[in-house]
């Protein structure tokens, strides 16, 4: 959805606040949430609020007087039964969600017609029991053909002993619980994830992000598709229109999905699948198959448990706030990726902390056990004690809160990520005590670590691409030490015959021949370094070496373009953290442009400028420069897009790519035209915490 | 075979790749001078002899092709063997086109190289050979009085003295005199040589009504 709003022409800001109200309902809050939300909109009126989950359109009718009055409302996922009879104002619009159960039953039967059971697991939540109404109803249409059971009044424990032993011929259709039959509320991802490793039979599923956690498939609810759709219902309201409610599901929103892997690992056939469904996660690589899917940020993963009250859309003139937006992105991706939140205060001079038993049970802690800051303490990944530890210490000292993020490990050696905040409170000048939350990252993290094994294997792939249009280039370095090995060789032969050269000179032909050799070794492991597949480790080194490597590559093909080459090296210049073959990479592919943006300058006026500047003692900047055409109007922020190019040729990738390896590097990189003429690209890189010399 | 004179030029930014050829030439007692870039060939003084350059396509600055236009428009004559580590069909094409003796893709065999410098340094040995004739030719022709010139002009235009002694008003006695004066200042024995050695200064004979009417 925030990617779709952001292509629009118009500037728009989103903001968006994620309040959790599944899990604290409103009533918890009391007004608190209503206030917080007056004072920080008061001044800034959004144009449109979208309203994902039924609680945040509830808060958003009832409060919107106070709030947003008058401004109209999109709703995005909201269950149409909560609504149901109570009449919308006008200027409001949305989309009901739905799952498809009737899809879901067929895609089952399809993909395994022994079926002669299906086993319904469900949570007792009110949601739950209202979703468990309409898939009952769904289920009996099916009935002279498969049994239904139930496992929905029992604990989530006794479900997954159960699931392991259910016979062939039947299945599990998980419909997702908020609360289990023990009244535990429990995280419906989660809940996917332990069914389908624990299940004997595949598990059908509802729900789209469910599917990354294991099941095998079904007419999955797709988060991101409403999302798509509730920003383009909030554009044609922003633009003055009343579009009607759309009702879901259908076949775009619900689309047939199934996970390769689930159908391998519960050997059902891949020849019953149904022509209209898609298969994801086939071996080896997902990026061959749903290359969109996994660049996605991931942002709306889980809209469905975890209601939030967002995307507030501004139309502004002012250029857009990049840095703000990506950090509320990640907030909503904190947000939806979170399982479990624990609340905690800890008395400071009694030294006790209160948590609530759901943050216990986060870090592995009994219930009813007095808990101390030791005790939490000895929860934390030994390597992550010393930092967490300051952090709070600095808190302390300078009054403020802190922000962490650090591994713990539980008794059975589980290690979980947690995001950890907290904000002392004084008396009397003395710290009274300090509360705060703490919350499960674990699922971000994974996700980060799969985007980054994502990129990896992407700038791979560019890389070698970026090698093929070099081709030429690396024949002529490996040809030229060749050449002198050959030819040395021959003239030492010629000599031999003739016994026309002293033992000096032959050492010396022999010693030219090693150097030739060993230079041709050179160039071929700088190729093979850049072919190698896995990241490469991080180590300091002079962007200037860098860039200096890359052009002893490019130098041929600098020749044939006639282009001339100017560095412009800083002779001091501060070391950076970096993966070299990466690095090299982004430079290879900027030189490699100015080539190509070089082609309708006159041959003697070709020239390319690369300067490398101290940026203060924190920074490097690199630049590199062309005097060519210079980019297109509005070009220099769209060219890091994928898929976008201004070259007939361009695959549009280059450059996307090298903005993630950049920010992966914690640096940043952007385009702009030249006085004078011509494109020049910066790169920012921070310098190297070690010392440089 | 080496050819008296000679000598090979190496151009070729790439010390090894220089200092390895130059070896190999020395081995076969060539006498070479050896530079890592274009300009720096410029700036030296012409060789008087026969000559050959070695000359590398991809060369920073001045590179292999623009030398060779270079020279070409200097009008020297220097024979060019390109070597290249990358050879890209069209280059290849231009260079031969515009008179390159051979195109050696690196690494190249020895004896491709020694052949392709000896047909080069006969190719220039046979300019030189001529330069130098036409050279003698033009001091001897300098020797001539203007009025030498124009009978021998018309001498080599195949006009019988009568004929070139009315053209130029006087008589045929006088003709005859001239005549035996510009055969011994051009040390030649009949108009027939001296045809040649004229053609040869590169002056043509005039063409005249007389000249048409005699060759019928």
């Amino acid at each position: 959805m925030a990617s779709l709003l952001r292509g629009q022409p118009q500037k728009v800001e989103i903001f968006s606040e994620y309040l959790d109200l599944a899990r604290f309902p409103a009533a918890q809050y009391g007004d608190d949430i209503v206030r917080y939300l007056r004072a920080k909109y008061t001044a800034r009126k959004p144009d449109v609020v979208i309203a994902a989950g039924s609680s945040a359109l509830e808060l958003a009718l009832a409060h919107r007087d106070e709030l947003f009055a008058g401004v109209p409302i999109v709703f995005a996922n909201v269950d149409h039964r909560e609504v149901e009879g109570k009449e919308m104002p006008p200027d409001v619009t949305g989309l009901w969600m739905a799952w498809d159960y009737q899809r879901t039953v067929e895609l089952a039967l399809q993909l395994q017609p022994e079926t002669r059971e299906i086993v319904c697991v469900a949570g007792t939540g009110t949601e739950d029991q209202r979703w468990n109404d309409e898939a009952g109803n769904v289920l009996e249409r099916f009935a002279p053909r498969v049994r239904t059971r139930w496992l929905d009044k029992w604990p989530l424990e006794a479900v997954l002993d159960e699931v392991a032993e259910l016979p062939p011929d039947s299945v599990v259709l998980y419909i997702p619980m908020l609360r289990d039959g023990a009244g535990n509320s429990v995280s419906p991802f989660e809940v996917a994830r332990q069914l389908a490793q624990a299940s004997r039979v595949p598990v059908y599923g509802l729900s789209r992000p469910q599917l990354e956690q294991g099941i095998i498939g079904g007419a999955l609810l797709d988060f991101s598709e409403i999302g798509d759709k509730a920003a383009v219902l909030a554009f044609r309201v922003l633009a003055g229109e009343r579009p009607p409610t759309l009702t879901l599901p259908d076949p775009s929103t619900n689309p047939l999905l199934i996970n390769w892997r689930a159908l391998k690992k519960w050997h059902v056939s891949e020849s019953r699948i149904p022509a209209e469904a898609t298969v994801l996660y086939r071996n080896p690589s997902l990026w061959d198959k749903h290359p969109r899917l996994i660049l996605a940020t991931g942002a709306v993963v889980g809209l469905q448990s975890l209601l939030i009250l967002g995307l507030i859309i501004q139309r502004s003139r002012r250029k857009r706030a990049e840095g703000a937006l990506r950090e509320s992105e990640q907030n909503m991706g904190l947000a939806a990726s979170a399982a479990e939140l624990a609340m905690w205060t800890w008395d400071i001079p009694q030294d006790q902390i209160w948590m609530s038993d759901k943050g216990r049970a986060l870090f592995g802690i009994a219930p009813d056990t007095r808990l101390d800051y030791a005790a939490l303490n000895a929860r934390v990944h030994p390597e992550d004690r010393a930092a967490r530890d300051a952090a709070i210490r600095r808190a302390l000292e300078t009054q403020d809160e802190y922000a962490i993020e650090y591994r713990v490990v539980l008794p059975d050696g589980q290690v979980r990520w947690i995001a950890g905040r907290g904000r002392v409170e004084f008396g009397g000048g003395k710290p009274l005590r300090m509360r705060g939350i703490s919350l499960d990252i674990t699922e971000r993290r994974q996700a980060e670590l799969e985007a980054a094994r994502q990129r990896t294997e992407l700038a791979h792939r560019s890389r070698v691409m970026l090698l093929g249009e070099l081709s030429g280039s690396i024949a002529h370095e490996l040809n030229q030490p060749l050449g002198a090995i050959v030819t040395n060789a021959g003239a030492a032969l010629r000599s031999l015959g003739r016994d026309r050269m002293t033992r000096e000179k032959f050492r010396e032909v022999l010693e030219d021949i090693i150097a030739a050799g060993r230079r041709a070794g050179d160039v071929i492991q700088g190729i093979k370094g850049m072919l190698r597949k896995e990241e490469g480790t991080r180590q300091p080194v002079s962007l200037n070496d860098v860039i200096a490597q890359v052009l002893r590559l490019t130098q041929a093909d600098a020749l044939v373009h006639d282009c001339a080459i100017l560095t412009e090296f800083h002779p001091a210049l501060p070391k950076v953290e970096a993966d070299v073959v990466q690095l090299q990479q982004v430079f290879l592919n900027l030189i490699l442009n100015t080539f190509e943006a070089s082609k309708d300058v006159p041959k003697l006026q070709r020239r390319v400028i690369i300067r490398t500047e101290r940026d203060g003692d924190g920074a490097v900047l690199a630049c590199v420069r062309d005097f060519g055409a210079g980019l297109p109007a509005e070009a220099s922020e769209r060219i890091f897009e994928q898929f976008f190019s201004t070259k007939r040729e361009g695959m549009g990738m280059g450059l996307f790519i090298s903005r993630s390896i950049v920010a992966a590097h914690r640096g940043t990189i952007r385009a702009e035209n030249a006085e004078g003429g011509g494109a020049q690209f910066w790169l920012r890189l921070p310098a190297s915490k070690e010392i440089n010399v | 075979m080496t050819f008296a004179d000679s000598l090979v030029y190496v151009i070729d930014d790439d010390i090894s790749m220089l200092k390895a050829i130059g070896r190999l030439l020395e081995s076969e007692d060539y006498s070479v001078e050896m530079f890592t870039g274009a300009r720096a060939f410029l700036a030296r003084a012409p060789h008087t002899g026969p000559s050959c350059i070695i000359l590398d396509l991809n060369l920073p600055g001045l590179n292999g092709l623009q030398l060779q236009q270079a020279l070409a428009e200097r009008g020297l004559g220097e024979q060019i063997i390109f070597i290249t580590g990358g050879a890209s069909v069209p280059t290849c094409v231009q260079a031969m086109k515009a008179g390159a003796v051979d195109y050696l893709s690196k690494p190249f065999r020895d004896e491709d190289l020694l052949c392709a410098l000896e047909q080069a340094l006969s190719r220039s040995s046979q300019q030189w050979l001529q330069r130098s004739q036409r050279k003698k030719v033009r001091e001897r022709l300098a020797t001539l009085t203007p009025r030498e010139f124009d009978v021998l002009k018309l001498v080599v235009a195949g006009m019988l003295n009568k004929q070139i002694a009315s053209q130029l008003g006087t008589t045929e006695v006088t003709i005859k005199v001239h005549r035996g004066r510009v055969t011994e200042k051009m040390g030649v024995k009949s108009a027939a040589e001296l045809a040649i050695l004229a053609q040869r200064a590169g002056i043509a004979p005039p063409s005249t009504d007389s000249t048409t009417y005699t060759k019928v």
